[in-house]
């Protein structure tokens, strides 16, 4: 049974003159403990799917069923819900609070909510699975590109989604802490997350290819494809 | 949530606080006119209500106390005043000197302003003392003795006066009368006189005492009519200055019928007139209090402005918190607790500051000569009130404005 489900899902963005068709009857199942890879070229819709999927946006029709749920009708309110309950998201450029040391920033999705001494003891658990466990109470300016996303992949577990959203995780990190990174998701995966991931890179669709609960899929002009056509071959390098 | 969003409100430290001390400069200047204001109420019902009760009479259409002649026997005339005589508790007659002449006393020597009024009064001891007047509070020496050419003199001269006030000190009046005379005293007395409050700047009456019989023979002296008063006051068993009023009336109207013929009087209740500069303070209050929420609004734009800047440079973090399950309501509330730490430190800068200006100025030393500001447990919650406020509002539309952030729109591109 599928976790997420699109049904002809389309989104659109301007007037008529100037409409863009950034995702456009989309059918898409998203297993559950699955890990997919979207990809495609800039402005192909990746990002547009990611946020639909993560109830960042919502359609302009169709539906995104989510345990039989229409998060699409879902009021802002219950959609905070869904995004805290369920989603776990992580950016190309972590977006770290400055002045918080790395506990303080894996914890603060529980901020509004009260911070338990359970809760302290998850994040730091947390970040003794992304192997940042002595780090704690650095401040996040000295860390590493590599060390920054996995605080940020630490705050996307904290909530205990279900469904991990990452939006080019390795954008900004170097090919070998970039490989550390798929490995840390993959690693999350085999523990029963789902994930799907939005990228360029096309090392990370073939990691994802070669582990048995892996799917990579491919999208352009906002329609998907199980496979690359030739011209998909030929992206512009990553953001 | 409380403690992440106070440590958020400084993480533009000098921002934050620059923010703060504008805030706490106009929440400063709204204690300090407050406690002004304070202090300056308190002594004026003060001394309304010590006047409550008191009618003075004066010789009609005369300009000044000095130049006013009341004879000896009016007193019993004034008892005689049908509707007044039987209501009078006491009374005391009191002849001044003229006063204009005692700005530049003896040469160099001087009071604070040259405005300021040095006046000798004569009063008729045994009826001082009924009346509890200055014979009555002596706070050094004795009461002057009667024909010995001596005076009791006004606490405040103590400290302001430049000439000798010490006790067994000879003080030296110049009448300037046409011909000029000196009046010679020996001060053998201080009595009790509190000071209006107001700054230095503004002038002050004091007034030294000796017994009319030796002001008369002074006066005799200038060859001016003696063995009058200048005023005579009466006290009325009353709670309010209407009912005083009501006494003054009946005698203004019993000397319009010519009841103490030939001489004509005026009288008016004191405190009548202490109101009516109780509606001036009112007119100055208002005033006060709209140069001090001026003052607020200025700071409070500099709450505005410091969280609009703050908000706008981090749109991106409040999509991720959207990201992470935050709410509208908590983004809200966060912003707004930011603007509330502003607004609370500005409230302590501004107790802070205002307290140490409150106290400078009304103590003893300060150019403003002990002005009259005091404290109040209302002026404070003022100030607080004031700072939450401004904190609320400061943080209200960069609150909107952080809780309406569209994620997908904010992180387009990343």
């Amino acid at each position: 049974m599928s976790l997420i489900t699109l049904k002809d899902v389309s989104k659109v963005y301007g007037e008529e003159r100037t409409l863009i068709k950034a995702l456009y009857h989309i059918d898409l199942k998203i297993e559950k403990g699955k890990i997919i890879t979207v990809m495609g070229p800039s402005g192909s819709g990746k990002s547009t799917l990611l946020n639909i999927l993560g109830a960042m946006d919502t359609p302009s029709s169709g539906e995104v069923l989510v345990n039989e749920i229409d998060i699409g009708k879902l009021p802002e309110r219950k959609l905070a819900n869904y995004r805290k309950e369920q989603i776990g998201f992580v950016f190309q450029s972590f977006y770290l609070i400055p002045n918080l040391d790395v506990l303080g920033n894996v914890l603060l999705p529980k901020v509004p909510y009260g911070i338990k001494d359970k809760d302290r003891k998850r994040a730091q658990e947390l970040l003794d699975i992304v192997g940042l466990g002595d780090r704690g109470h650095s401040k996040v300016g000295i860390l590493s590109g590599g060390e920054s996303q996995r605080v940020a992949i630490a705050r996307a577990l904290i909530n205990d989604p279900k469904v991990i959203l990452a939006d080019e995780p390795t954008g900004n990190l170097d090919s070998e802490t970039g490989k550390s990174i798929i490995e840390l998701l993959i690693k999350l995966v085999e523990e029963g997350k789902t994930i799907v991931i939005v990228t360029h890179d096309p090392r990370i669709a073939q990691v994802v290819s070669e582990h048995p609960l892996g799917k990579n899929i491919w999208i352009k002009d906002g329609q998907l494809s199980d496979e690359p056509t030739y011209d998909m071959y030929c992206w512009d390098s990553p953001t | 949530m409380l403690k992440f969003s106070i440590k958020n409100a400084f993480r533009k430290k000098s921002t934050a606080i620059l923010s703060s001390i504008g805030v706490g400069i106009g929440l400063m200047l709204v204690f300090v006119i407050g406690a002004f204001t304070a202090g300056v109420t308190a002594q004026f019902q003060e001394n309304l209500s010590e006047t409550i009760g008191i009618v003075e009479i004066l010789e009609k259409d005369v300009l000044g106390r000095e130049n006013s002649h009341l004879p000896i026997n009016f007193t019993k005339d004034l008892y005689n005043t049908p509707n007044v005589g039987e209501d009078i508790l006491k009374l005391t007659p009191e002849t001044q000197a003229p006063f204009f002449y005692t700005s530049n006393y003896s040469g160099e020597d001087k009071l604070v302003n040259v405005q300021d009024t040095l006046t000798l009064i004569g009063i008729n001891l045994t009826l001082d003392q009924i009346w509890g007047g200055p014979t009555t509070k002596i706070l050094q020496g004795n009461i002057f003795n009667l024909e010995k050419n001596e005076t009791i003199i006004d606490s405040r001269l103590l400290t302001v006066a430049q000439f000798p006030v010490s006790i067994g000190d000879n003080i030296k009046i110049k009448l300037d009368l046409g011909g000029t005379i000196l009046v010679n005293l020996t001060i053998v007395g201080v009595y009790q006189e509190d000071d209006i409050g107001a700054p230095s700047f503004v002038p002050r009456q004091y007034y030294i005492y000796t017994d009319i019989q030796t002001l008369w023979n002074l006066l005799d002296k200038s060859g001016l009519e003696t063995n009058t008063y200048s005023s005579i006051k009466l006290r009325f068993n009353v709670k309010t200055t209407q009912e005083t009023e009501k006494y003054a009336e009946e005698i203004n109207t019993y000397s319009e019928s010519g009841g103490y013929a030939p001489v004509y009087v005026t009288a008016t209740a004191l405190s009548a007139f202490l109101e009516s500069i109780g509606e001036t303070f009112a007119l100055f209050d208002a005033f006060a209090g709209i140069i001090g929420f001026i003052a607020v609004l200025a700071g409070g734009t500099a709450i505005i402005v410091t969280q609009l800047m703050s908000v706008t440079t981090r749109l991106k973090e409040f999509a991720i918190l959207k990201s992470t399950g935050w709410k509208n309501r908590h983004i809200f509330t966060n912003v707004i607790i930011e603007s509330l730490t502003l607004g609370i430190l500005g409230a302590v800068i501004g107790l802070t500051l205002g307290s140490i200006l409150v106290l400078f100025f009304s103590s003893g030393g300060s150019p403003f000569g002990g002005a009259s500001a005091i404290i109040t447990l209302p002026g404070v919650i003022e100030v607080v009130a004031y700072a939450l406020g401004l904190g609320i509002l400061g943080g209200l539309y960069p609150g909107i404005k952080a809780a309406r952030v569209r994620p997908v729109v904010v992180l387009k591109g990343e």
